[in-house]
């Protein structure tokens, strides 16, 4: 679960940031 | 150990009131912007957004999740990753979603203080305004949360009993917001929102040595509370509130509604420009990451190096206590009540301007009957506030003299039962041209009552699946109410539009 805990955490930053840059970089 | 304990005692004692004298001198700096009721709120455009996206993170980060949320996972297991990864993952990106469209429609109102404010003003409706205010009294449990958590610390490090933890909690608690206003906080929660990162970060690190194991210090985690029992390292906690796929999907549509709540997206209205959107969100998501998912590890960690705590909620006290040098613990300590403060500071601050702003500026000139001019209205609302303070200060005092079983689960509840009201009204109102009074009026009453209703009498036992439920019907009853009152609601728009572009409160 650890393990699995650590690479959600990635797969957020990744989806956080490519909406943060959509929305709030143009 | 009566010597540790007091060399302990008089270095937390000593940082605490240096950390006090650093908050009354910006407090000083900032005493000319608190004199009017929407600078002593938000201190509008005064403080850098980095600043503010860091403080948003801190408040968002309370005693829920330094101290309940480990507790839990010292009780449950790796289970409890799920709510720490929805503390992130689920609600940064519910902030990047609310932030702009929030921000832009209280630009178009002229400047709000609060959320009943903003929702009163986007349905047009003083009722629905005092009904939010109402609605937000409930934070009221989620302060006891903070005070437990301060006794909890009190307790489990320096030896105070309970009772007198509780006392000590709310006096310092008082004394820290009467100290500074929004301005103050704005900046001490930013500073602390950091120095909270950092403390994570210690944690987090603490790991290879109290854990070992090198680089597989998680594989050795993993066996180590294996030993202890093999349900602590499943994918869904054996009993407890993680124990089913759809308790965890719940978790994270709260968590996503989260950010709803009052008290953060104040924050968000108290940046000037659309350009500080984008620095504010990044850092507060960098924050929020730093703080949230990294302490409940500690929580897992304390499960090995100190498997017979009395109360799981004394996890990460204690742990800290067990890992570190004194003086490096007194400095966690530290960072640990002030982060703390700064969510309790935040909550207080939103109650109290609840009361000035939207109890007493709108029902004032409806219970005098006649007008009262805006600065008398104004420097009233602020002193109102003020005592609002003092008193609910007192309530919530005496209601954490009972401990609660877990501070997590008491604090989970209150939030929820605010977010179950305003969940529909907030998010329809933003993307529904047809929501309307009514519909908003009928959702609130509805969700709330129903969350209470399903808690209280056992009807689901999750206090997540409640939350879910409650907020489905909330949002059904909306629409529904919102369509049946549409021809009333249409005669009504030109009226309604006249009043809103003369109203100048």
């Amino acid at each position: 679960m650890i393990g699995v805990y650590f690479i959600l955490l990635a797969l957020f930053w990744t989806v956080g940031l490519l909406i943060w840059k959509k929305i709030y970089v143009m | 150990m009566t010597t540790a304990t007091d060399a302990l005692f008089w270095t937390i004692a000593i940082m605490l009131v240096g950390y006090f004298c650093l908050v009354v001198w910006i407090g000083k700096k900032g005493s000319h912007f608190s004199r009017t009721m929407a600078g002593f709120a938000t201190a509008r455009g005064k403080v850098s957004p980095v600043i503010v996206g860091a403080s948003f993170a801190a408040s968002y980060a309370s005693a829920n999740l330094f101290i309940g949320v480990p507790g839990l996972a010292y009780q449950y297991g790796t289970s409890v990753l799920w709510y720490t990864l929805g503390c992130f993952g689920v609600s940064w990106l519910g902030l990047l979603l609310f932030a702009k469209t929030f921000w832009r429609y209280s630009k178009k109102f002229g400047g709000v203080s609060t959320l009943p404010e903003w929702l009163g003003r986007r349905y047009n409706s003083k009722t629905l305004q005092v009904l939010v205010a109402i609605l937000i009294l409930f934070n009221v449990y989620y302060i006891v949360g903070q005070n437990v958590g301060l006794a909890t610390i009190f307790e489990s490090i320096l030896n105070i009993p309970y009772f007198w933890g509780v006392i000590i909690g709310v006096l310092i608690t008082v004394l820290y917001i009467g100290l500074g206003g929004a301005f103050a906080q704005l900046i001490t929660d930013g500073v602390q929102g950091i120095l909270m990162a950092l403390i994570s970060i210690f944690i987090f690190i603490s790991l290879f040595w109290t854990i070992g194991g090198g680089l597989n210090v998680f594989g050795e985690l993993s066996y180590k509370l294996e030993a202890i029992d093999p349900n602590l390292t499943g994918f869904l906690s054996v009993g407890g509130p993680y124990d089913s796929p759809m308790a965890i999907m719940a978790v994270q549509f709260l968590l996503f509604s989260f950010v709803l709540m009052p008290h953060l997206l104040n924050k968000v209205l108290s940046l000037e420009s659309e350009e500080q959107l984008a620095p504010f969100t990044l850092s507060a998501g960098l924050i929020l990451f730093l703080i949230s998912t990294l302490m409940v590890l500690g929580g897992l960690a304390a499960r090995v190096v100190a498997p017979s705590l009395s109360s799981a909620d004394a996890a990460i006290p204690v742990y800290v206590l067990e890992s570190f040098p004194t003086i490096i613990a007194a400095l966690i300590v530290v960072g640990l009540i002030s982060a703390i403060l700064s969510s309790t500071d935040s909550l207080y601050l939103g109650l109290t301007t609840s009361i000035g702003n939207d109890f007493y500026k709108v029902l004032a000139p409806v219970i005098s009957k006649k007008p009262i001019a805006l600065s008398v209205l104004d420097r009233n609302a602020v002193n109102i506030s003020k005592v609002s303070l003092i008193l609910a200060g007192l309530i919530t005092l005496y209601l954490s003299l009972e401990r609660p079983e877990s501070l997590s689960i008491l604090i989970q509840f209150s939030f929820s039962a605010i977010i179950c009201g305003i969940i529909a009204p907030v998010t329809l109102g933003y993307f529904w041209e047809k929501s309307n009074a009514p519909g908003a009026i009928a959702s609130l009453i509805a969700g709330t009552v129903l969350y209470v209703f399903f808690t209280n009498l056992n009807i689901i036992e999750n206090i997540y699946i409640a939350m879910f439920f409650a907020s489905v019907l909330a949002f059904i009853v909306m629409v529904g109410t919102c369509l049946a009152t549409q021809s009333v609601a249409s005669e009504h728009k030109q009226e309604s539009l006249a009043i809103s572009e003369n109203s100048n409160y």
